[in-house]
């Protein structure tokens, strides 16, 4: 028990730092991503060096860590703390520029390459020319890009002529297209963090077992990112109930939370309850 | 109180019929005669034996299976269906008790879960019952009072609000259960709030007790296609309904006590609702509760909701 808290507190401290970390490389991403796409190269070089400086401190962060004893540390489940640890790894890998591929995430997604209108890309991609210009007129050209208030071009998430079948890290590491929320999440951590544990996305199928989680794609179009207003469903017709009409009593909500915690007070009166 | 249809006859207007019955019977040979004016056969004895039906938690394995298939047999002769009516215990596993989490930032009023819930669980769609009512609110309000339900000419989310889906609370105190007269409403081991829709007299005692506008009256004998009716029910949940009962959210008991989602999450487009074990420190739920600023509605009532809302 003792020893995995630790690895979880561990997981949990480096989480936090690599959100640090990711903060840092995007703020640097978004200065270079839009002073120098044609300078792809001195890019990468920045980011690299800035992120081994980040790494060491990592783990001297992650040691100290590991000496301290907290409670409420967050036991994940193992299919998760695979998740968080390989998210961890994947960030700490050193990048000597060459593509690597990673493992398949140990839970399901919903594929999504299979739909694409455009997949393969390399079919038509194996003889393309990269574009320098920010504009696309043979092909690709309903695609609107506006997401980053517009400091990003394709190439900030696509690899520029080959491997195009794949999505690029910012340190140039192969991503599958099933597994995009790698990509996003180098910038937008928290949220990962939050879909990772079941606050931000969705987990369909069951809430027991295996769950199958939705990508950020699913919800988020990645090129233009926001959640546009739409019509909802209709309007009820009329809900004949006594209640809402005459009711007198202030329908306030209360936002003071009780700080006890609700669900150990639950589980010991369903534990009595069941040993009766 | 007559029948227009020559409909099945339900447990209160049995009564009457039961009574008439019962005069035949003590005056002569008439009896039966009288009776299948109304029902033959089967339908008469599985009318009878209705009537006289024990409380859900009093009968026997066998008193529930045989009433699971006279539902069964009542939902073909009235719906012209088959459906399957289960009696899924509380979660196999020990030690489960459901909780909801619901994040309003994500929420964006679509009512996509008003209308899965419907299709789940069984609603009349005329006259309409929602166990979800989605209540437009004034950013920075949390005034329920002047909240709008009916908002939906516009798309959603509009400037300057945000939604708040309101359904069971499923409280770990509920004044429902407190105020019914029959115990035909109580709290299951897993914490699910449930009706035994044979037990309803329909009082109302309930919906005037509960804060949260979470119990529907069937006014009238609900009306559902035939081709849209789920056929996968539970006693405690979706099983066709009558006029004079009471309803509301079971958590699609039916769904989740076979570890499956609430039909209302699957349906939800924006992931705003979450739902899971309170027990489990490992759940997604656990995890919102322990790390996420949430509340509870109208908290200061100590019903003690197990429905939290969330923001991020
Ligand atoms: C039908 C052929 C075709 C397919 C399939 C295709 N592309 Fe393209 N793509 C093009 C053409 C043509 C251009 C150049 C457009 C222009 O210059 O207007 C282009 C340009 C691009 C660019 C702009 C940068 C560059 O490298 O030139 C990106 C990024 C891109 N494609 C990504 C993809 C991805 C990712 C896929 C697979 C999901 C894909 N494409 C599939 C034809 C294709
Ligand atoms: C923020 C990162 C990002 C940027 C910038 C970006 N893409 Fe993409 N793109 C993605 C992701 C992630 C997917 C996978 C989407 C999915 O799974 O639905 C994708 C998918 C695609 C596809 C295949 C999807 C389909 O429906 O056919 C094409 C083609 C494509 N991108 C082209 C482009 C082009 C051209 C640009 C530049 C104008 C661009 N992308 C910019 C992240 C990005
Ligand atoms: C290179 C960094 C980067 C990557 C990779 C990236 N984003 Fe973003 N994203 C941004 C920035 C910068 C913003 C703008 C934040 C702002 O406007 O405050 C943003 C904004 C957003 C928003 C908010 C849009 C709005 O207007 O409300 C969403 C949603 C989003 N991103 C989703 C995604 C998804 C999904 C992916 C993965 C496919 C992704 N992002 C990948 C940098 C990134
Ligand atoms: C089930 C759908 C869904 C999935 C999956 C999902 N999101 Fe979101 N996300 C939303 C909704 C809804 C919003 C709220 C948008 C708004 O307020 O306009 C949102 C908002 C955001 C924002 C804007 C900031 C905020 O919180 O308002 C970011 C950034 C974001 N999501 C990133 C991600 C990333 C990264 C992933 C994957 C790891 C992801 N999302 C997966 C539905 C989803």
């Amino acid at each position: 028990m003792r020893n995995s808290e630790k690895q979880t507190m561990a997981v949990i401290g480096a989480i936090l730092f690599l959100g640090l970390l990711m903060g840092v490389s995007l703020l640097l991403s978004q200065f270079v991503v839009a002073e120098a796409q044609e300078k792809e190269t001195s890019q990468i070089q920045t980011e690299d060096s800035a992120s081994s400086e980040q790494e060491e401190e990592d783990k001297e962060e992650e040691e100290d860590e590991e000496d301290e004893e907290e409670e409420e540390a967050v036991e994940l489940e193992p299919g998760f703390q695979k998740v968080v640890d390989e998210v961890r790894a994947f960030w700490k890998r050193e990048s000597e520029s060459e593509i690597e591929e990673l493992v398949i995430s140990p839970f399901r997604v919903p594929p999504r390459k299979e739909q694409y209108e455009y997949y393969p890309c390399m079919d038509c991609h194996e003889e393309q020319e990269v574009q320098p210009e920010r504009e696309l007129t043979e092909e690709h050209e309903d695609l609107v890009l506006d997401h980053g208030k517009q400091r990003f071009w394709c190439l900030t998430c696509h690899f520029a002529g080959k491997e195009k079948n794949y999505l690029r890290s910012l340190k140039e590491q192969k991503i599958d297209f099933n597994e995009s929320h790698l990509l996003c999440g180098q910038c937008h951590f928290e949220r990962q963090k939050d879909w990772l544990m079941g606050a931000h996305g969705k987990r369909v199928g069951s809430w027991s077992e295996e769950r199958t989680i939705l990508l950020c794609v699913e919800c988020h179009n990645p090129h233009s990112p926001a959640i546009k207003p739409q019509l909802p469903d209709p309007i009820p017709k009329g809900i004949r109930e006594i209640r809402m009409e005459r009711s007198n009593q202030p329908h306030k909500i209360e936002t003071k939370h009780e700080l006890i915690k609700v669900w150990d007070r639950i589980a010991l009166k369903y534990k009595n309850e069941r040993t009766k | 109180m007559t029948d227009k249809k020559a409909a099945p006859i339900s447990r209160r207007n049995f009564f009457k019929k039961a009574g008439t019955a019962g005069a035949a019977i003590a005056s002569g040979t008439t009896a039966l005669a009288v009776a299948s004016d109304v029902l033959e056969g089967e339908a008469y004895s599985d009318a009878l034996k209705e009537y006289f039906q024990k409380h859900y938690r009093d009968m026997s394995k066998d008193e529930v299976k045989a009433a699971l298939a006279r539902i069964e047999r009542k939902a073909k002769r009235k719906h012209g269906v088959d459906i399957t009516v289960e009696n899924t215990a509380p979660y196999a596993r020990e030690d489960t008790v459901f909780g909801y989490a619901l994040n309003i930032s994500k929420c964006k009023g679509y009512r996509k879960c008003v209308y899965a819930c419907v299709e789940e669980n069984n609603l009349s769609r005329d006259p309409e019952i929602h166990y979800i009512r989605v209540l437009e609110m004034e950013k920075g309000s949390m005034d329920l009072e002047k909240s709008n339900h009916y908002f939906g000419e516009d798309p959603v989310p509009k400037a300057g609000k945000f939604y708040l889906p309101v359904q069971c609370q499923h409280c770990e105190d509920p004044p429902c259960v407190k105020a019914c007269p029959t115990q035909a409403t109580w709290s299951e081991p897993d914490g699910i709030v449930v009706i035994d829709y044979n037990w309803c007299i329909g009082c109302h005692y309930c919906v005037i007790a509960c804060p949260y506008w979470a119990r529907h009256f069937n006014w009238e004998e609900p009306v559902i296609p035939k081709e849209e009716i789920n056929t996968e029910t539970h006693y405690l949940g979706n099983r066709p309904r009558e006029r004079g009962v009471m309803e509301k959210c079971t958590f699609c008991i039916q769904r989740t006590r076979k570890g499956k989602m609430p039909a209302c999450l699957e349906a939800c487009p924006t992931g705003a609702r979450v739902f899971g074990n309170l027990l489990d420190p490992k759940s997604e739920i656990r995890y919102i509760l322990e790390n996420k600023t949430v509340f509870r509605l109208k908290e200061e009532l100590n019903t003690e909701p197990k429905f939290w809302y969330y923001t991020d």
